[in-house]
């Protein structure tokens, strides 16, 4: 049956890992019509680390399950293409297809997931039945699997042989990634893989994406609504909200130099613990119902630095420096100057 | 005179119980833990998950009972006085939990969840109560429009205000909040911190601050004290800047570290302590020397023999914090870093 759909093993083109154009998502209902990805355009380079930051319900989830091709119902896909190299156009290939790129080729971490596991069989077997089900060496995989728990600074030995409920929550994440690792993907998609842990364990798994990144060539998606997590540990940072993404650009340019006041407001929420005690500022308002049409700029009603422009145009996301876009009508003018 | 005073409280709890071979073990979820809050103190408790965070929440609010040590509000034994007098003491403690979903009943209205308490404990006569319902929303940041939603209609950052509306109601001395914030977008945070805080300036209500992020705590109680757990113990204990700025216990440096930085050159020129182990420790042991050792780098024989005893040891600025570790004199941990001038 799968075999129909064999999965391309050719080199691929050489352009970026993941390129995500035009793409829009929709949740219909009789009486709603929600659009929760607006016309987003995104490429993930190779083995690059890109964290996605926003607000709860920016559509960060969604734009995951996109990729996944596993938006719940009754959202779905209304325009766009996700272009995943030799694979094509993942909004279209074939279900079947679908199933094998999976887990197999793109592997994702859910939010709030922490029973991926099925909590009566030991971990070693769940390694087993992973391979079992993509028609892989099982004996392979829990060499793999292996490799892959030391990264985890935890002894595999005795992982594999523990039972899910016998870790801790911060260990049992890190377990799931090194499981979603085990057939060798091109991206790991993690979202919010952190937020329900302790700093400490959030840490462990920070220091864990940096071995795995070195180790096994993936490239990685990281969600999270703090933007702290991913500027240190990120390459580059899209910025969503409302279903756009309004800044992009390198970890360490957006930190110095946010060109959106949205991102302003996310770095100005952050409480330091290194030099001097900063105030630290929440932003007003809340994000906008994306189920009542928006005029202008979504970030308008909450923007400190608000023109009357800004109420009736929407900006689009302009270069402001080589790599470094902002999609705002202020940020464009001070460019222009 | 203190409003709230915990002294050696001790929480073990039985588990254990399925094996029938096996005798139930006592889990030690706290041990020792002594604190007091004074009108109007702010006391951050920090410490990952498992180490009592949560078990000493529910004892300071009365929501549970030590195994053994002594509560005291407003300087009386809660067991030295009747049942009525305890509860009547006990309501100046209110408890703000993470969940404020599990928090409101989902079929009141935030006007029903706000005047059920004034109404059962007469807090204002009846023809008043409306009026105070008003007065707490606005306390909150919140106001008319509100007050026939319910929880489902709100969120996540409004649900906890209207807990806290609903704590306030009966005007406690103390708010027990035990990671209040850590379920909120962090861009949110600070609109609850703030009301949190103008309760503080304006009724003058002590906080015991719970939260696994050291940052925060330094944020929320930047003018109070931090107290450092581990293990169900106090590894440190002192005035924030002095525990932010120097920590002197080497889990409070790995606290720190832990913290994320914005700043992506910051987090890659830190000197870290390497931490040797994640591991929690088994709590249903009894101790024999320091819990922190098996994770320690800075562990000698000393540590895994001796439980040390929290004493007074000089910090950054000088003054004293507690600290339990028996090498916290002679060990360098990082200190704050020179300023760096910002562009
Ligand atoms: N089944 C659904 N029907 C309608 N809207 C939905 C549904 N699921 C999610 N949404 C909306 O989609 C938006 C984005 O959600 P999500 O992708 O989960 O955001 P995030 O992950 O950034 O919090 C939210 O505004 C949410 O209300
Ligand atoms: N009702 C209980 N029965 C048995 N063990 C418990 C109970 N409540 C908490 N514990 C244990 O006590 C320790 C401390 O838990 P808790 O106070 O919830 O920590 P924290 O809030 O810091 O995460 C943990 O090991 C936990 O498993
Ligand atoms: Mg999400
Ligand atoms: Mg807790």
């Amino acid at each position: 049956m799968a075999r129909q759909h064999p999965i391309t093993t050719e080199a691929s083109s050489g352009a970026g890992a993941l390129e995500i154009t035009g793409l829009s998502v929709e949740y219909v209902t009789k009486r709603s019509r929600t659009r929760v990805i607006d016309n987003l355009t995104l490429t993930l380079q190779p083995d690059e680390m890109l964290g996605v930051v926003g607000e709860s319900g920016c559509g960060k989830s969604t734009l995951a399950y996109s990729i996944m091709r596993m938006i719940p119902p009754p959202g779905r896909p209304v325009a766009g293409a996700i272009r995943f190299g030799r694979h094509g156009d993942l909004l279209s290939v074939p279900e079947l297809y679908m199933n094998r790129l999976r887990g197999d080729r793109i592997a994702m971490i859910f939010q709030g997931a922490q029973s991926v596991f099925n909590p009566v069989r030991r971990i070693g077997r769940q390694v087993e039945d992973v391979f079992q089900a993509h028609g892989k060496d099982r004996r392979k995989g829990l060499e793999r699997a292996r490799e892959l728990l030391k990264a985890t600074q935890l002894d595999p030995g005795r992982v594999l042989k523990s039972y899910p409920h016998e870790m801790s929550g911060g260990m049992r994440q890190r377990v799931a990634i090194a499981m979603a690792l085990l057939l060798d993907p091109e991206i790991l998609i993690l979202d919010e893989p952190t937020s329900a842990l302790d700093v400490v364990s959030q840490a462990a798994i920070l220091e864990l994406l940096v071995e795995i990144r070195q180790r096994f060539h993936v490239s990685l998606i990281f969600i999270t609504h703090d933007f702290a997590v991913v500027s240190s540990h990120a390459d580059r940072i899209a910025v969503m909200y409302a279903g756009h993404i309004v800044e992009i650009g390198r970890a360490d340019e957006i930190f110095r130099v946010p060109r959106h006041p949205y991102t302003k407001g996310l770095i100005q929420a952050i409480p330091n613990i290194r030099g001097p005690l900063r105030d630290i500022r929440a932003m007003d308002g809340e994000p906008p119902d994306l189920s009542k049409e928006i005029v202008g700029c979504p970030f308008a009603p909450r923007c400190p630095e608000v023109m009357d422009a800004c109420r009736s145009y929407k900006p689009e996301l302009l270069t402001i420096a080589p790599g470094h876009e902002a999609a705002c009508i202020r940020a464009a003018m001070a460019e222009a100057q | 005179m203190a409003v709230l005073s915990l002294s050696h409280i001790h929480k073990d709890f039985t588990v254990g119980l399925r094996p029938i071979f096996k005798p139930p073990r006592r889990l030690h979820a706290l041990r020792d833990v002594t604190m007091e809050l004074e009108r109007g103190d702010i006391v951050a408790v920090v410490g990952e998950s498992g180490c009592g965070k949560s078990t000493l929440a529910r004892i300071a609010a009365g929501v549970s009972d030590p195994s053994s040590g002594t509560i005291r509000i407003q300087g009386m034994d809660l067991h030295a006085v009747s049942r009525a007098k305890a509860r009547e003491l006990r309501r100046s403690v209110q408890i703000v939990h993470q969940d404020p979903y599990a928090a409101l009943n989902p079929t009141m209205t935030v006007y029903q969840a706000l005047s059920a308490p004034l109404l059962i404990h007469r807090m204002v006569a009846k023809g008043q109560v409306r009026d105070r319902v008003m007065e707490l929303l606005r306390m909150v940041g919140l106001n008319e429009s509100h007050l026939a939603k319910y929880p489902n209609e709100l969120s996540g950052g409004q649900r906890q205000r209207v807990v806290l509306a609903r704590a306030f109601t009966v005007k406690p001395d103390v708010i027990v909040a035990d990671e209040a914030v850590s379920a909120i977008d962090v861009s949110m945070r600070q609109t609850i911190l703030s009301v949190m805080q103008r309760i503080h300036d304006e009724e003058g209500t002590a906080y015991l601050f719970i939260t696994h992020d050291l940052g925060l705590a330094r944020y929320f109680a930047q003018s109070g004290i931090i107290a450092v757990m581990y293990a169900g113990r106090v590894m440190e204990y002192g005035d924030t800047e002095a525990v932010i700025k120097g920590p002197r216990h080497p889990y409070t440096a790995i606290l720190r570290q832990a913290v994320p930085d914005p700043d992506p050159e910051l987090n890659q020129t830190q000197d870290l302590i390497p931490v040797r182990s994640t591991e929690l420790p088994d709590l249903t042991q009894e101790e024999t020397g320091c819990a922190f050792s098996a994770r320690c780098p800075f562990a000698v024989d000393r540590c895994m023999s001796e439980v040390p005893a929290l004493r007074p040891v000089a910090g950054a600025d000088g003054r004293p914090v507690l600290v339990a570790c028996h090498r916290a004199e002679e060990l360098e941990l990082p200190q704050e870093e020179p300023e760096v001038e910002l562009a």
